[in-house]
């Protein structure tokens, strides 16, 4: 019986090799770049009748730009519009990244630390330029807010400067946690069917309930990282 | 029935369009509020978890980092281990006191008045409405 992590391996399928480096098209590679292309088909054609009533499709992009407009707006407010094709994007490739993931014999590219570091990594580096270009060394004001009591501060500083360096970490940490855990779950339980013979039906009935609660996963995991990253945008652009 | 449909004019579908939309918006907002808190207590929860192990992680990174570069023992990862469980432990307190990733003591205390104001009203409503979403709460402090 297949292993229940086998299914994060890393498998190179166009093998290229750059100044000895190793480039290879992966797997991850080719589902990343299904969802890109995906996105892409999805949003041009849904909008290429561009009706003023908009038909069912049309009406599903709107849906999702809505929902993510509505979120910038909410979190960030008005200066958080020029950052809106950000957080949209972010939000769609991770959204797609969590849902292909769900299809059968396909690979969860979000199920791996690297990928979602490097997002948030980027999330992460940009709203701490964003903040200095705006604050300048005020900037630093922002892990020693106003109103705490002077003896309070020696101990406060480093815990929130610790605690401003963790935000990658943990906003990686928790896409990744979920999508690998969940999977392996899937796996897991999918074994027990097999091995457990007639009696298979019950975990048969776990990873049916356990497939509704994986989608229900990767749109919120989609759906929390968009909304921190709005968040950390906001801390940017308004310190508090 | 003829004459009276053709004496409705535009004013008239115009104000019983508006009519409907407002009835509209004041049923949309408490619907958007269950489902919402329904998804995002679940994320709630998984937040409130990975900012735990995040600060960990990172004492244990930047600890271990330290040690090996300066060659001093166990030194700066106990410091921290402890710096990162506090920073870690200090992230959930904010979160659950609903003041979002604000930081300090004028942040909490303002979350705080708005979480007394909120629960003076719960009591009044059924307490399903008690784990409202944080991260719709859009902070309402001045900027």
């Amino acid at each position: 019986m297949a292993s229940p992590i086998e299914q994060f391996q890393i498998r190179p399928i166009v093998p290229v090799e750059v100044l000895g480096v190793d480039a290879s098209l992966t797997n991850s590679g080719v589902l990343m770049l299904i969802a890109v292309t995906g996105i892409v088909t999805f949003l041009t054609l849904t909008m290429r009748r561009r009706a003023l009533v908009p038909g069912r499709w049309q009406s599903v992009a709107e849906v999702t730009y809505e929902f993510v407009a509505g979120m910038v707006r909410e979190n960030v407010g008005l200066e958080g519009r020029k950052y809106f094709p950000f957080i949209f994007s972010l939000f769609m490739f991770v959204l797609f990244g969590n849902m292909l993931g769900m299809i059968p014999y396909s690979f969860t590219f979000t199920s791996h630390i690297i990928v979602t570091f490097t997002m948030a990594a980027v999330v992460f580096l940009g709203t701490t330029v964003i903040g200095f270009a705006r604050h300048g060394i005020g900037f630093f004001s922002f892990f020693l807010p106003a109103g705490t009591p002077w003896f309070v501060a020696p101990i406060l500083i480093p815990i929130e400067v610790i605690s401003y360096f963790t935000r990658p970490i943990s906003l990686s940490l928790r896409l990744f946690a979920n999508m690998t855990a969940g999977h392996t779950l899937l796996k897991v339980f999918a074994g027990f069917v097999v091995t457990m013979g007639l009696a298979g039906f019950v975990p048969l009935v776990f990873v049916i309930a356990l497939t509704g609660l994986e989608f229900l996963i990767a749109f919120l995991q989609a759906y929390v990282f968009a909304i921190l990253s709005c968040i950390y945008l906001s801390d940017a652009i308004h310190l508090h | 029935m003829k004459k009276g449909r053709s004496s409705r004019t535009l004013e008239d579908l115009d104000s019983r369009i508006r009519e409907a939309r407002d009835k509209a918006d004041d049923a949309r907002p408490r619907q958007d509020t269950q489902t919402k808190s329904m998804g995002s207590g679940l994320g709630f929860a998984l937040r409130l978890a990975s900012e735990l192990v995040g600060g960990l992680i990172f004492g244990i990174v930047v600890g271990l980092f330290l040690d090996n570069w300066l060659d001093t023992g166990p030194v700066f990862l106990l410091l921290f281990l402890v710096l990162g469980m506090s920073a870690g432990v200090w992230n959930v307190y904010r979160l659950s006191n609903r003041a979002g990733s604000a930081v300090g003591f004028g942040a909490v205390t303002d979350a705080h008045r708005s979480v007394r104001r909120q629960t003076k009203v719960e009591e009044t409503e059924p307490p399903a409405q008690q784990d409202r979403p944080t991260e719709e709460d859009p902070r309402g402090k001045p900027h």
